[in-house]
């Protein structure tokens, strides 16, 4: 029976005699030899497997064994056999064999690990090659023991996120407490997300964290896995974080100008509406209305055109509103010798004001064209502006306009400029917080106004 | 349908022609605009000044500022109120979900229409 037994072992056995030859090989091993049980007997390892890389130093082990008795266990044997290639490794233990006291022989047993080995070494190499894949990708990619509580992968990609001068290269682990760096607001919400993974499903979620390392807040989209053991227990869960916070920022960015532009058209509508509405008001006939209508669209559209040539934050400048009306009648100083200017360039509007503040010069300087200082060969018009420093920082912006020489006869003291007039003294104090000092004077136009130009950029 | 006659109105529209435009309007129903401001601190001053209120119209965008502080005040008055917007409903504070919004621009008599239905507000 136990011959039965030692032939058909699964594993392989061998015994040799004092000389070091082969005195039984059962069939397993004469397998893994490729040569037959028989072929072994009374031949010696040196004859049968001279490509066996260190078979000599084994052997003088195995005959050291023959003197002390000590085993030597999982000797790890590399090289080729008979007829059946290179490349192959067993794992082997020998034993010496005795009867009675006296050492007779030597036992082993040998198990062939070419396979195991050959998956080991694929397994390393895919391991390294994920590795690669998870250092490449600008993703963290994380997997975690539910039951240590730890990272068993943490990719470093989370160190760039991180900053520079965290310690950790490669493989070594980098240590922060993710759970508090989440800011406190998110914080019920992301662990009750993650409570779902532990749960078997998968969730995508967002969350704002404060890292180590950095001072601005960042924001994170995470996917998390359960990734259940065979018994189907959740014990890993796995996931894919990104950093979201440009996306984020973008799209905040986008819809707050998509907001403010749908708010600015919607007014300006509104505001055609009730330019129109009051002009027709004010218009004894269709063709009174055209013309003032249109004067005033024109007005409007300067305005815009100059608001839209600004990009991001930018803001538009007194004298370049100014300048734009002007010049749309030819009433600058460089092509009517009558206009004198002077302030300052470069005092910033709040763009709230503009297209009000637009719409009061304009009728400023039609008011001159039609009854005014334009209207006259010799009269005057001075326009004047400075910057004047408030309470609090509140700074103010002073323009004088002034109107001289005017004969105030005929339609120079006609006073039917009752809109115009009306959008100057009660439209800018209602909007722009403006104060305003509006006369007629001997000698023509004089209005002071003073508005607030605090502007503080973002 | 109230009647508009004899109503106390406050404006509180930053857009000085838009505000002009609703007072004539108003004015021609027979209302009278007794406030008409521009900014949150002026509607919130002329709250606390005004004898007595009617009604009040609330541009929701005052120059950047959201006019929700005067909504807050003008409920626990119990003086109802409808908003006039330049942007769409979605944008609305939840906290007044179930007051009425215009959406410029406004026809005078959409605003008429609106305002003679607006809810009274609960006893």
């Amino acid at each position: 029976m136990l011959d039965a037994l030692f032939s058909a072992a699964p594993i392989g056995l061998a015994i040799w005699d004092r000389d070091l030859r082969f005195v039984r090989v059962n069939d397993s091993l004469a397998e893994m030899n490729g040569l037959s049980p028989a072929q072994h007997i009374g031949r010696s390892p040196a004859d049968l497997f001279p490509d066996l890389a260190g078979l000599d130093a084994l052997l003088d082990q195995w005959r050291a064994m023959l003197e002390t008795g000590e085993p030597l266990r999982d000797v790890e044997v590399v090289g080729s056999t008979q007829g059946l290639g290179g490349g192959r490794s067993w794992n082997e233990h020998f034993f010496p064999i005795r009867v009675d006291r006296a050492i007779i022989g030597i036992g082993a047993v040998v198990e062939e690990t070419t396979e195991r080995k050959r998956v080991e070494a694929e397994l390393v190499r895919s391991e390294a090659r994920f590795r690669e894949f998870a250092e490449a990708s600008s993703d963290i990619l994380w997997l975690r023991n539910t039951d240590t509580a730890e990272f068993e992968f943490l990719s470093g990609s989370l160190r760039s996120l991180l900053s520079a001068d965290v310690p950790g290269r490669g493989d070594r682990a980098i240590e922060f407490d993710w759970q508090a760096a989440i800011v406190p607001e998110d914080r019920a919400a992301a662990f009750a997300e993650l409570a779902k993974v532990r749960d078997g499903h998968r969730v995508t979620h967002s969350f704002r964290v404060r890292l180590p390392g950095r001072t601005r807040v960042r924001w994170i989209k995470n996917t998390a896995f359960p990734l259940p053991d065979r018994d189907g227990i959740v014990r890993r869960i796995g996931g894919i974080a990104q950093d979201v916070t440009e996306e984020i920022e973008t799209d905040q960015r986008l819809r707050l100008m998509i907001g403010e532009l749908q708010h600015r058209t919607r007014n300006l509508m509104g505001v055609v509406q009730a330019v129109a509405e009051s002009t027709l008001e004010t218009s004894p006939d269709l063709g009174t209305f055209a013309a003032a209508f249109e004067n005033r669209m024109r007005a409007l559209s300067r305005a815009q055109n100059l608001l839209s040539t600004l990009t991001g934050s930018e803001r538009l400048c007194f004298d370049d509103l100014l300048r734009a009306e002007l010049d749309a009648f030819g009433a600058l100083p460089e092509d009517d010798h009558r206009v004198t200017l002077n302030g300052p360039a470069g005092i910033l509007l709040r763009s709230s004001s503009i297209q009000t503040l637009a719409l009061a010069l304009h009728e400023l300087t039609t008011n001159a064209i039609k009854h005014g200082a334009l209207a006259q060969p010799a009269a005057r018009l001075s326009i004047s502006w400075a910057r004047e420093s408030g309470e609090g920082g509140a700074d103010r912006l002073v323009v004088h306009w002034r109107e001289t020489d005017v004969a105030m006869t005929g339609s120079g003291r006609r006073d039917h400029r009752g809109q115009g007039r009306e959008l100057i003294e009660f439209g800018l104090p209602h909007q722009l917080g403006a104060r305003l000092d509006y006369r007629l004077t001997d000698d023509g136009v004089a209005c002071l106004m003073s508005l607030p130009v605090t502007y503080t950029p973002a | 349908m109230i009647s508009l006659s004899g109503k106390r109105i406050l404006l509180v529209e930053d857009e000085y022609l838009l505000a002009r435009q609703l007072t004539r309007a108003l004015a021609r129903e027979g209302a009278s605009v007794v406030g008409c401001v521009a900014t949150v601190a002026a509607a919130l001053d002329q709250l606390a000044r005004l004898p007595q209120i009617d009604l009040a119209i609330l541009d929701i965008n005052l120059a950047g500022e959201p006019v929700y502080p005067v909504a807050t005040e003008l409920r626990q008055r119990d003086v109802p109120f409808l908003f006039l917007s330049g942007y769409e409903l979605e944008d609305r504070d939840p906290r007044f979900a179930g007051v009425p919004q215009l959406s410029k621009p406004i026809t005078i008599a959409t605003l008429m229409t609106a305002l003679r239905t607006i809810p009274a507000p609960p006893e």
